[in-house]
């Protein structure tokens, strides 16, 4: 999944640039564009159809009136990163998903992309639907038992349950266990 | 302010009402004006209608003036809870539950009385325990046995099941083809858990801060 992703890069230093992409290289990521300014940015989006930029907050938006994070807030299907070296606030900031700091290792930022390339995974798999083991931990639950007890009796950590539970929640979208009973009994999963 | 201004900038306002039996036809009076004839502390109905209106609104102490209408307050919810809105939802619940599958409309039927009784249970210690207990600190009379942060720290949220109840009847009750009992259902039970999340933050806002600085000044 995250080999496909491809990567543009909008930052004016080479230095930063070539130790970046020498870093993202080894993980084989696809950097589809480096750019040293925003100018041409809008047509890039277009041509190239990145699905992640890294780019410096400092830069103006190619129209030079907005802010760059402004612009770029119009493009909700494209994960924005920012490389900073310097003091960003944190209002600019948190128009990113991400900053990648300067002074970040090499492992940490490999350790950022890990994190976008389970998310995605996630994401195309979300299944709307209670999966088997789900409806194992959902039946238990409304059985009375414990999360421990859950646990043990399906050989998995309590961590595991919880997030099970979390996902039945969200699913769903009931919270009580008393809710949930019903949904169990609606939708017979029980004895 | 008018009165009617005030109702009109939020219309759930209007429940206020017959919780300080204010009745109405009131007019072009002002809020003052009513307050006074109904013998309402003006500061107190404002603290309880912006508490109302603003989910963020958090008051200081010195808006803790004259309190005296907090617990009737208070106890004129619990019936409004108690006696109106629950029945009626009830009621209507129990329409749509005889006329789907019996197997399930028994399970909908149980949910609800359990939830009624939970809140029954809830209101029920606020009213013999909290409430007693507030008006022991004002008198000066005081239970130490007790402390406010024994209700603070299990004080728990009614509406949860409200809104499960509502995803059960729009999303899995199955061949319920009752579509406009429903939605009525519906918005009557959004209604409530509105009412009863507004509830918990005057009780969370105003009962337990006004309830601490009374315990701090023994």
């Amino acid at each position: 999944m995250k080999k496909d992703l491809k990567i543009l890069i909008i930052e004016p230093s080479e230095i930063i640039t070539q130790g970046l992409v020498s870093i993202l290289k080894e993980q084989n990521f696809n950097i589809c564009g480096i750019e040293k300014n925003t100018t041409r940015l809008k047509s890039l989006l277009e041509e190239k159809k990145p699905d992640m930029l890294i780019v410096n907050p400092t830069l103006n938006a190619p129209d030079n009136r907005s802010s760059l994070y402004l612009f770029l807030a119009k493009q909700p299907s494209i994960t924005i990163f920012a490389l900073i070296y310097q003091y960003i606030p944190n209002s600019i900031l948190k128009n990113y998903s991400r900053s990648i700091d300067i002074h970040d290792s090499a492992e940490q930022i490999k350790s950022y992309f890990d994190e976008l390339g389970n998310k995605s995974e996630e994401n195309i798999n979300e299944n709307y639907e209670l999966t088997t083991r789900e409806k194992d931990v959902l039946t238990l639950l409304v059985k009375g038992l414990l999360n421990k007890e859950i646990a043990d009796k399906l050989n998995i950590s309590i961590h595991t349950v919880i997030t099970h539970r979390k996902n039945i929640v969200r699913k769903t979208g009931i919270k009580t266990v008393a809710g949930l009973t019903i949904y169990a009994m609606l939708n017979n999963l029980m004895e | 302010m008018k009165l009617a201004d005030l109702i009109t900038t939020n219309y759930s306002l209007i429940l206020m009402l017959p919780r300080f039996n204010i009745p109405l036809g009131f007019g072009e009076k002002s809020v003052k004006e009513i307050c006074e004839n109904n013998g309402i502390p003006v500061q107190f109905f404002l603290l309880i209608c912006n508490v109302y209106t603003f989910d963020n609104y958090k008051p200081c102490h010195n808006h803790f003036g004259d309190m005296r209408m907090l617990i009737p307050y208070l106890l004129a919810s619990h019936t409004y809870y108690i006696q109106e809105r629950i029945p009626h939802i009830e009621r209507h619940l129990k329409k749509i539950a005889d006329k789907i599958d019996k197997k399930y409309g028994d399970v909908l039927k149980h949910f609800f009385s359990n939830y009624k009784n939970e809140v029954e249970e809830h209101f029920s210690y606020e009213e013999k325990i909290v409430f007693p207990y507030l008006n022991d600190l004002e008198k000066g009379t005081v239970n130490k046995q007790y402390t406010i942060k024994e209700f603070s720290t299990t004080h728990s949220n009614i509406e949860d099941k409200l809104n499960d109840l509502i995803q059960i009847i729009f999303k899995y009750l199955p061949k319920n083809t009752f579509l406009n009992e429903s939605i009525e259902l519906i918005f009557d039970i959004m209604q409530l858990s509105n009412d009863l999340k507004k509830h918990q933050l005057i009780e969370n806002k105003v009962l337990i801060p006004y309830v601490t600085v009374l315990e701090e000044r023994l």
